[in-house]
């Protein structure tokens, strides 16, 4: 067993006597005081034992009977627990004291002195009649206290002569003096030096917490929230010392805070002027923005709003306020097989199904305030126009490949079934209910093809196999392409980490040629002879409907879509709808060869889990559709929090705790608050008319400040960091609420001519800060 | 000293036996248990260990010598510096410190629990309860044992269970 340990350590002793008293070896090392031996405690803690690699002792009291336990001399008796427990709990943080106050003051004070004397007394009436603490032999209590006690009862230069006063103290303690394992213990810790040994030991470690320190009366004195804003202030602290007084103001930030708060009024620009249709301009940065098409037959959960198109909205309206000349385009997605089937359950048309659930979306994402340019919806004639052009553009350009594939076709229903309208046994492990994807209980992929007695899901019918020409997308032949214009857009753009991985992951895994057709009614038709009963695979038609959405917003549609050197398009998605952002879509339209515009940046999120489960309609668990807004809670709340939580770089979680927690705590009590109180105070004690300011140097740094939560804020949303936009947000609030905490006005404003101009200026200046909250968080709430 | 008298009833119903009437030295938050004729036991932790052995849980105070000299030690710990925050800064110095030991360990000795992990969880409620989400994923070690012991071992079923998020919701804790 190691023992680090610097010279003279009193507690040394008590483990140093139990190792020569049990004949256990010990290797002692020798370190500096300030030395931490103990990977995870704050400060040195010696002496330190370690037991075994890695696992040390810092408490010197079960050092000491776990050396006695090992050579089987323990006493297993609750009385040693009692006297230990006693010399840590009531002897040291007086006694440490004590010895301080002598070895290192010459003197004590009285209080010190009755103190120990007063343990003293205890320990002498406990030994009456006694030549060991517990039993009749030497236990870990004896050379616990032996060791702690020596410097107090021998070693001290005090007129004091403890062991006169206590004789039964003093009759043990002279006895275990002479044990031979006690002298050569001490011995071996003072290195011969004697009894001034300790005196170096002592001075260097602090005393441990005073008896009357309890944690729970400090609980109980100091609640959460005693001032609204500071339980925010002290959790929140770190956050907006740095953006304070971590970092030193410099004199240049100085000069031009002041030049701005007194000429930067001037330079405010002009918004642009949006008139509609908006299309390009030449002299303006363009920018398209896409959220993906939400399925027209699901009902969307909070997950996919964040997901989509409420993190695309923040940044449209940012950029919108930055004069960015945007386009924000959306619309459901409706064509399918999951909607011909629902038509045909329900009993009414697919038109009929897309126009029910269409309305759905558009009076949802309304109430959410998300303020589309356009929403619309893929079932159009321009989709059809321009699906159909873009094909043949592809077919004449030889990206288009023949083949077969082997499918069920349910004759009764006549229809192909899809994977998942196909139930039968899995051909490995037998189980009945397996579906044409996957099976359930082994788990295995399959194709439908591949099921033994397979069903038709809706009338159980068995289907036959039957084969049939279909067309692919010559991925691998388009790849060399995509790949260079990829390495150029990952370089040029903002790609979340995530995109570019699953992007990079298809294109090594090897692109196969895709099937783009299927054998649907429900869709866009193909136009090629040969293939005209069949229609467009969704996924090669979807993001064809960003294009044809545009079209029904404005005929001059290709003065975005075909106009890459002036528009920047950015792609707004949950990461399971990336490869065909990334690879698809982009391959069909490099391959049209029509100087399509290509996505220049991605922000995918991770997924929102709902309590620590998933959303899930059939099972009511989670917040779908018009569920917020039966909430009776506004939609800016809901904004806020979702973007609090947008899953960035990992999933996240929707708790209603939180949700309270966070409106209550950062809306209310941070925001909110400054602002209540900046313009509620000017109201009421300025008729509330901003007075003239007197700029002290603290205020001009609070100015600082504010100018860098600013800045941040522009470059986070700028590089689609949401979150960090919000907690700069919530920052601002904060510095505004220390600031006038730290002021007292009403205090002030109370006081002579002076204090009451100060009182003016500080809130004045807080009521300028609260104007930044009418522009500043317009892209969230 | 109601804190302390609660937290042994807590612990001795836990265990299955009853711990008549502790007692308080003069005004000292030192408790004091009556065992039997004249014999009595001082200080918290030598209570506790007594109620285990009454309640014949040795389990709970270690299996080899290594884990009850390491039990020994926290409950030494638990009485000395976790019940003896004089200032918040002190709480969280507590706190950074279990934390940065609980990175690797499910439990505070061993691999199972003991009456450390029990008395440590009991000093920390009151440090806890009033922690922010934030905090609580500073010191997400902690977070994450005390969730367990609160939810695993019915120790307080009086006191609502206090919420940890499991997801991270902040970037940094810094």
């Amino acid at each position: 067993m190691k023992l680090y340990s610097d010279p003279g350590n009193i507690h040394t002793l008590k483990i140093a006597i139990a190792a020569e008293f049990t004949g256990s070896r010990l290797d002692l090392h020798e370190v500096k005081n300030d030395v931490q031996v103990i990977p995870y405690l704050n400060k040195s803690k010696l002496p330190a034992l370690e037991i075994s690699e890695g696992q040390f002792l810092f408490s010197a009291n079960s050092a000491c009977r776990y050396i006695l336990s090992k050579a089987g001399q323990d006493i297993d008796s609750l009385f040693v627990d009692q006297w230990l427990e006693w010399e840590a709990a009531e002897l040291q943080p007086v006694l440490w004291r004590y010895l301080i106050s002598v070895f290192g003051q010459g003197k004590t004070e009285p209080k010190l002195e009755e103190a120990f004397r007063s343990l003293l007394g205890q320990l002498n009436q406990y030994l009456h009649g006694r030549q060991h603490m517990v039993q009749d032999r030497v236990s870990a209590a004896d050379i616990v206290l032996w060791s702690s006690m020596f410097p107090a009862l021998c070693d001290v230069p005090s007129p004091k002569d403890w062991l006169s006063e206590f004789q039964n103290v003093s009759y043990w303690f002279n006895r275990l003096s002479q044990h031979p394992a006690f002298q050569t213990g001490f011995t071996m810790v003072t290195q011969g030096k004697g009894k001034s040994a300790f005196k170096a030991s002592i001075l260097a470690q602090p005393p441990p917490p005073p008896t009357d320190l309890d944690t729970r009366k400090l609980k109980q004195a100091a609640p959460a929230t005693s001032e609204p804003g500071t339980s925010d202030t002290k959790s929140s602290h770190k956050e907006t010392q740095s953006a304070v007084n971590e970092e030193t103001v410099t004199p240049e930030e100085l000069s031009r805070v002041q030049e701005a708060w007194l000429h930067g009024k001037e330079r405010v620009p002009q918004p642009l002027e949006r008139k509609t249709p908006i299309l390009p301009q030449p002299s303006a940065r363009n920018i398209l923005i896409t959220s993906a098409l939400p399925y027209v037959n699901n009902v969307p959960h909070l997950g996919n709003i964040i997901g989509c198109v409420l993190s695309a909205d923040v940044f449209a309206r940012f950029c919108r306020l930055r004069n960015y000349n945007i386009l924000y385009v959306c619309g459901t997605d409706e064509y399918g097989t999951a909607t011909e089937t629902k038509a045909v359950q329900e009993g009414v048309t697919p038109q009929e199904i897309c126009d029910k659930y269409n309305r759905l979306h558009t009076q949802v994402y309304d109430w959410f305030n998300i303020g589309f340019d356009f929403f619309g919806r893929t079932t159009t004639p321009q989709q059809t126009e321009i699906a159909q052009d873009i094909f043949w553009k592809l077919y004449h350009g030889g990206f288009v490949l023949k083949d077969r594939l082997e499918q069920l076709l349910c004759e009764k229903c006549d229809r192909f079934l899809a994977d998942r309208f196909v139930e039968g046994t899995c051909p490995f492990c037998k189980y009945e209910d397996a579906r044409g994807d996957q099976c359930d209980s082994c788990g295995k992929l399959i194709n439908a093809i591949e099921l033994k007695d397979p069903k038709c899901k809706m009338c159980h019918n068995t289907p036959v196999v039957k084969s049939s020409e279909h067309l692919f997308l010559d991925l691998p032949k388009l790849e060399p392409e995509l790949s260079k214009y990829l390495d150029n857009a990952f370089s040029q753009g903002l790609w979340t980490s995530n995109s570019k991985l699953i992007t990079k992951s298809w294109i090594r895994d090897g692109l196969k040629p895709r099937c783009i057709t299927r054998d649907l009614k429900w869709g866009t038709p193909v136009p090629l002879e040969g293939y005209t009963d069949k229609v467009f695979y969704v996924w090669f038609d979807a993001p064809i409907g960003y294009i044809s959405i545009t079209a029904n917003y404005t005929p001059e549609w290709e003065q975005w879509w075909k106009n890459p050197s002036q528009v920047e398009l950015f792609n707004f998605m949950a990461k399971d709808n990336v490869p065909f952002h990334s690879v698809i879509f982009p391959c069909t339209q490099l391959g049209a060869r029509d100087n399509y515009t290509i996505i220049n940046h991605l922000s995918a999120t991770e997924y929102l889990n709902y309590e620590d489960g998933k959303f899930s309609k059939s099972r009511g668990v989670g917040v779908f559709g018009d569920n917020a807004k039966d909430s009776g809670i506004p939609a800016d709340i809901w904004r806020f929090y979702l973007l609090f939580i947008r899953p960035e770089s990992q999933d996240s979680t929707f708790s209603w705790e939180d949700f309270m927690l966070k409106n209550n705590g950062e809306l209310l009590n941070n925001l909110g608050n400054f602002i209540n109180r900046a313009l509620t105070f000017l109201a009421n004690n300025f008729a509330g008319e901003v007075q003239p300011m007197q700029l002290t140097e603290e205020d001009n740094r609070l100015l600082v400040a504010v100018t860098r939560c600013l800045k941040a804020y522009v470059d986070n949303l700028e590089k689609i960091r949401l979150r960090e936009g919000i907690g700069n947000i919530l920052t601002i609030s904060r510095l505004g609420n220390q600031y006038i905490q730290a002021n007292t006005p009403w205090v002030l404003v109370k006081g002579n001519q002076d204090e009451r101009a100060r009182a003016g200026t500080v809130i004045s200046l807080s009521a300028n800060i609260s104007r930044y909250f009418i522009v500043g968080p317009v892209p969230v709430l | 000293m109601v804190a302390i008298d609660s937290d042994v009833r807590a612990l001795s119903t836990f265990l299955g036996v009853s711990c008549g009437k502790l007692a308080f030295l003069g005004d000292s938050k030192i408790p004091v248990l009556h065992v039997s004729n004249g014999i009595q036991l001082r200080g918290l932790s030598t209570i506790s260990k007594y109620l285990v052995k009454l309640a014949n849980r040795q389990d709970l105070l270690g299996q080899s010598f290594e884990e009850k000299a390491t039990v020994d030690q926290w409950l030494e710990y638990k009485v000395t510096q976790v019940d003896r925050c004089g200032t918040d800064k002190d709480g969280h110095t507590v706190l950074k410190e279990l934390n940065t030991y609980l990175s690797d360990r499910v439990y505070f000795a061993g691999h199972h629990l003991t009456l450390a992990d029990l008395l440590i969880y009991q000093g920390l409620c009151c440090i806890v309860v009033d922690l922010s989400f934030f905090e609580k994923q500073k010191y997400m070690h902690v977070s994450r044992w005390f969730n367990q012991v609160q939810h695993n071992f019915d120790l307080r079923p009086d006191l609502q269970p206090i919420i940890f998020q499991k997801n991270q919701l902040y970037g940094t804790t810094n």
